[in-house]
């Protein structure tokens, strides 16, 4: 059998092949045809030419959509960045922000300090809480200012609201203030004055701290809850009309408590921050109190000539 | 063996010229009431489908290729390669039904025309397109229905008579063969 033989008789068994083939060979006949219309083009140029400017258009648009889609990438990528920025940034102004609360909450603190007082022309050094005696709860608070900065012992320390305590303990660069809660306080027998009612007596620390008792009053008498207790200077440490607190007797009045006049500290003494050591001395205040005394006595005199 | 291809091909190509002779000048001669109709039939068309019947696939299409360069150089060639590319799909569709559907009778004749028909009307009406060249049935869907339905009834009615005088022809060429296969054996 001869080798056409063989391919027929493989063609016969399938003519597919055959089949394509012929296909093939007709449609590039047919190529070299020339339209009516256009001579100067075969058909398979203008058969062509359709696929490939659609596969150009194709080509081009995909081309744009790649661009389109690396550029937001680019974008994308960019976001990125400038979001991680942004984080960083806004960390940072939180943290800023908080610094800034701080300094506005001490500057506040200090505008208080400065403007709601009354200390009758004391020159004050201004001084922060920056410990507290862990021994004794909340008996004593250290500042940061000592002798060089022209603290001395016994000199009254106030805060914005009202009466601290004093200083027991000057060094250098630190003293340590005694407050008016201390047990040990009321061995400074601060004599008060109720206004209005004139009661003089002691205040002194209580036990439960945070409160203070008025005891040795020169009238023995119950105080009412909301009367005001300033200092009254005839003790030579404190000067005359320093806010102490106010009157809190027990709503309860049993046996114990009967007799105790309990006062609660004006000045928030649980959570201390800036302070005022006031520039005075013991005879300062001693004599400030003797001229105010005086002057009362002689107002009372007229008062009583004139009825 | 060899002998008998070459008779087969010797009466295909005949069968071809034929075909081509009805084509061309017959259509000429006959009155124009009635070549109105027989214009519509495609003579080399029918003859590839009969030869596509005949289960003899490779002959088929290589008489649809032969069918088709002879079309191409009556026409003057305005369109090469297009009858040639619908007569090979129409002897391979042709040879596909009659290898699925193995009976050969009248129906199976008849479908195999018109599907042949319509493979070939549609393709070269497509080309016609392609090419921009003008034809009647392009102008609508109205003409363009019409010129199917009378293609392929006219192919249907054509091919009733061609295949009977077809059939009459490769019968007498095989018993032609075979009485010449049996006085070889006999000498031998």
């Amino acid at each position: 059998m001869s080798i056409t033989d063989k391919a027929k008789e493989r063609a016969k068994k399938n003519p597919n092949l055959l089949f394509g083939f012929l296909i093939i060979f007709h449609l590039i006949l047919i190529s070299f045809n020339r339209s009516s219309d256009r001579p100067d083009l075969r058909i398979i140029q203008r058969v062509v030419f359709i696929p490939v400017t659609l596969l150009g258009s194709g080509v081009s648009g995909g081309r744009s959509m790649v661009a389109g889609l690396w550029q937001r990438y680019i974008d994308l990528r960019g976001v990125s960045e400038e979001n991680r920025q942004l984080k960083t940034d806004l960390v940072r102004i939180d943290s800023e922000m908080v610094r800034l609360r701080e300094k506005l909450a001490e500057y506040r603190n200090l505008q208080n300090l400065l403007e709601t007082t009354n200390y009758d022309g004391y020159q004050r050094i201004t001084a922060r809480v920056v410990s507290r005696d862990v021994n004794h709860l909340f008996g004593t608070v250290i500042i940061d200012k000592g002798s060089f900065h022209g603290i001395q012992k016994d000199q009254p320390v106030v805060d914005a609201t009202g009466l601290v305590g004093r200083v027991i303990l000057v060094t250098t660069l630190s003293s340590r203030v005694l407050l008016i809660t201390d047990e040990r306080h009321g061995s400074g027998a601060l004599i008060t004055k109720v206004p209005g009612v004139d009661h003089y007596g002691v205040i002194r620390g209580i036990r439960d701290n945070f409160y203070c008792e008025m005891d040795f009053l020169t009238t023995p008498v119950l105080l009412e809850n909301g009367q005001t207790v300033v200092t009254s200077g005839q003790d030579g440490l404190y000067p005359r009309g320093l806010l102490v607190g106010r009157v809190a007797n027990p709503v309860d009045k049993s046996a114990s408590t009967q007799q105790r006049n309990v006062i609660a500290p004006a000045a928030a003494l649980d959570r201390l921050d800036l302070v005022s050591v006031l520039q005075v001395t013991g005879d300062q205040i001693r004599a400030a109190a003797k001229l105010v005394e005086a002057e009362e006595k002689r107002q009372e005199a007229e008062a009583a000539s004139k009825k | 063996m060899e002998k008998e291809n070459s008779w087969k091909t010797l009466v295909i190509f005949v069968s071809l010229l034929g075909a081509v002779f009805v084509q061309t000048t017959l259509i000429r001669i006959i009155p124009e009431s009635i070549g109105q109709w027989t214009g519509q039939v495609d003579w080399l068309l029918l003859v590839t489908v009969y030869i596509g019947l005949r289960r003899d696939p490779v002959r088929a299409m290589l008489t649809g290729v032969v069918a088709g360069l002879l079309y191409d150089s009556m026409t003057g060639a305005s369109m090469a390669g297009v009858s040639g590319l619908s007569y090979v799909l129409a002897a391979y569709v042709t040879h596909s039904i009659a290898v699925l559907i193995i009976v050969d009778n009248l129906l199976v004749r008849f479908i195999a025309v018109t599907v042949s028909t319509l493979i070939n009307t549609s393709l070269r009406l497509i080309f016609y397109a392609i090419l921009k060249l003008s034809f009647p049935a392009l102008a609508g869907g109205q003409r363009l229905a019409a010129f199917f339905i009378f293609a392929i009834l006219a192919h249907l009615i054509a091919s009733t008579l061609l295949y009977i005088i077809l059939d009459r022809v490769y019968h007498r060429a095989d018993n032609m063969q075979r009485r010449r296969d049996g006085a070889r054996r006999r000498r031998l």
